[in-house]
């Protein structure tokens, strides 16, 4: 892989850093009046999602990493690999379970997720921005209570819990935001 | 659908946003300029114009040159007029100042581009108070702040850091570093490159904003073409200052150093950190240090034009000034 120098760093620019995947999110050049030029970095782990400022002195230099993002289907997952394809070329991935995380609860078979890939591998997988799952616990709901403000927590069929106002019953289909983790409507069927 | 049709009228008001920006740009720009011309006239310095496109060029290690073959030979945008500029001072030693474009291949970022405008000028038979004192005129005419504030560049250290860049060591000054930022190869970086980082994150934050701030008596090491003497303290100091102002590094002054010998030596020492560190020798300027012989005792200045735009538009960066 090409190494990048302090000069070609921009935003999106994905590098190897202390051996992880990090993308460039800010490249700021410091500089005193004469003098020894640095460049003040904003990075985020791919691996953690951690983001931090690091420095470099102008002209040092850092490998690219072959890093991709693919929207797949999600086929299955087995209990120890989440398993995805590319419905272009047919090609399914295997993601572990850390490369999945917090996707893992919304993950629904068919549903189209980003699966980015490093060295062809899956490192992180991001669900939908919504999703539509089926209530499969929660308490009685209260027949034409639509209006007043209280909820409960309802378990969906992959296991998320959100929290629902009283009148949804259990064989609901919700809407939900995976980003906040909240119930949006009711699903027209 | 919809967000195609959110994002296609959002480049409509980007669109709209930026030409009556770039109207407004155009005019402060002007209008900016003109208010310098005026000064200077006031001042009695004729304006001057010399080549952009120069055979010679700094030797300065941290200046990245961009240069171009013209018929077979080596030529450099330039990256400040001052060699031309002296040269023209050798010949006729009267008070001059040049606006013109000046060109760095440093990277860009919110205070940086690489092509610039430079505003640089020369008082013969000035001393670096002089000019000082023209500098606040000079403020005083763009800006409404009269505040003015002067510091050395030890005290500077002293005061934001506690930490004297004239008698601190290497590994003091990287551990001073490692306080507040994450370094690469942090135990690489000389004494030197630790000041600068140093000064450019933490010492340039305790600067006033509002205030014109004059850091006097750097290094000698930071002399470039100033001339040296010893402070107070002992310390070989540079007779040079910079101008800081909201935030911003505006300006660069030297008395200016016109002895042949030394400046040849400083230029080798440059040449010599550029091969160090990757970067292409530059050739030494012969007709310029021809011209130090009956180079008058002289006070000189850069000033970014486009930087002092910044501060009278109070943008945050200095991309916000494209207007192409």
């Amino acid at each position: 892989m090409a190494f990048y120098s302090t000069n070609e760093f921009k935003a999106g620019l994905k590098v190897i850093l202390e051996g992880d995947p990090c993308t460039i999110v800010e490249n700021e050049v410091v500089k005193p009046g004469k003098g020894q030029a640095f460049n003040r970095v904003r990075l985020k782990n791919l691996k953690t999602g951690r983001q931090w400022e690091k420095t470099f002195k102008s002209g040092e230099s850092l490998e690219g990493a072959d890093v991709v993002e693919i929207d797949m289907q999600y086929l299955y997952t087995d209990g120890e690999f989440w398993h995805f394809m590319e419905p272009n070329s047919f090609e399914q991935y295997a993601a572990n379970e850390s490369a999945v995380d917090y996707a893992m609860k919304w993950l629904k078979e068919e549903d189209t997720c980003t699966v980015t890939l490093w060295n062809g591998t899956p490192l992180t997988v991001t669900p939908p921005n919504f999703v539509e799952l089926e209530v499969v616990e929660t308490d009685p709901g209260l027949k034409g209570d639509t209006a007043n403000g209280g909820t409960k927590p309802a378990k969906l069929a992959t296991g998320a819990v959100v929290n629902v106002p009283l009148f949804i019953s259990i064989g609901d289909v919700l809407r939900v935001d995976t980003r906040s983790g909240e119930y949006q409507s009711r699903a027209k069927s | 659908m919809c967000f195609e049709l959110i994002r296609v009228l959002e480049n409509i008001r980007v669109a709209l946003k930026a030409d009556l920006e770039t109207s407004e740009l155009i005019h402060a720009r002007a209008s900016l300029l003109k208010k310098i011309r005026v000064f200077f006239e006031a001042e009695g310095l004729v304006e001057v114009d010399t080549p952009l496109l120069y055979p010679c060029a700094t030797p300065d290690p941290y200046i990245h040159h961009l240069s171009l073959a013209v018929r077979g030979e080596q030529y450099f945008l330039q990256s400040s007029p001052e060699f031309a500029m002296k040269r023209l001072l050798e010949k006729t030693p009267v008070p001059m100042y040049q606006i013109c474009k000046a060109f760095r291949n440093d990277g860009e970022g919110s205070r940086h581009k690489t092509e610039f405008t430079m505003i640089e000028w020369y008082v013969p038979r000035w001393n670096l108070e002089q000019l000082l004192q023209q500098c606040i005129r000079l403020f005083e005419c763009l800006f409404e702040t009269t505040v003015v504030s002067r510091i050395s560049y030890r005290d500077a250290f002293l005061a934001s850091l506690n930490m004297d860049p004239f008698n601190s060591s290497q590994k003091e000054l990287q551990s001073c570093i490692k306080e507040s930022m994450d370094v690469s190869n942090l135990d690489s970086l000389t004494k030197e490159e630790c000041i600068h980082l140093l000064f450019a994150e933490e010492v340039e934050k305790y600067f006033d904003p509002d205030a014109i701030t004059f850091v006097e008596d750097f290094p000698a090491e930071q002399a470039a073409l100033a001339s040296c003497e010893k402070d107070e303290c002992g310390n070989q100091v540079a007779k040079r200052f910079e101008i800081y102002f909201s935030g911003l590094e505006l300006a660069n002054a030297y008395q200016e150093e016109s002895e042949s010998e030394i400046l040849r030596q400083r230029f080798e020492k440059d040449n010599q950190l550029r091969l160090k560190s990757g970067m292409p020798e530059i050739p030494i300027d012969n007709e310029f240090l021809k011209a130090m012989k009956n180079f008058p005792p002289c006070a000189g200045i850069a000033l970014g034009f486009d930087r002092l735009l910044m501060c009278k538009l109070k943008v945050q960066s200095i991309q916000q000034l494209d207007i192409f």
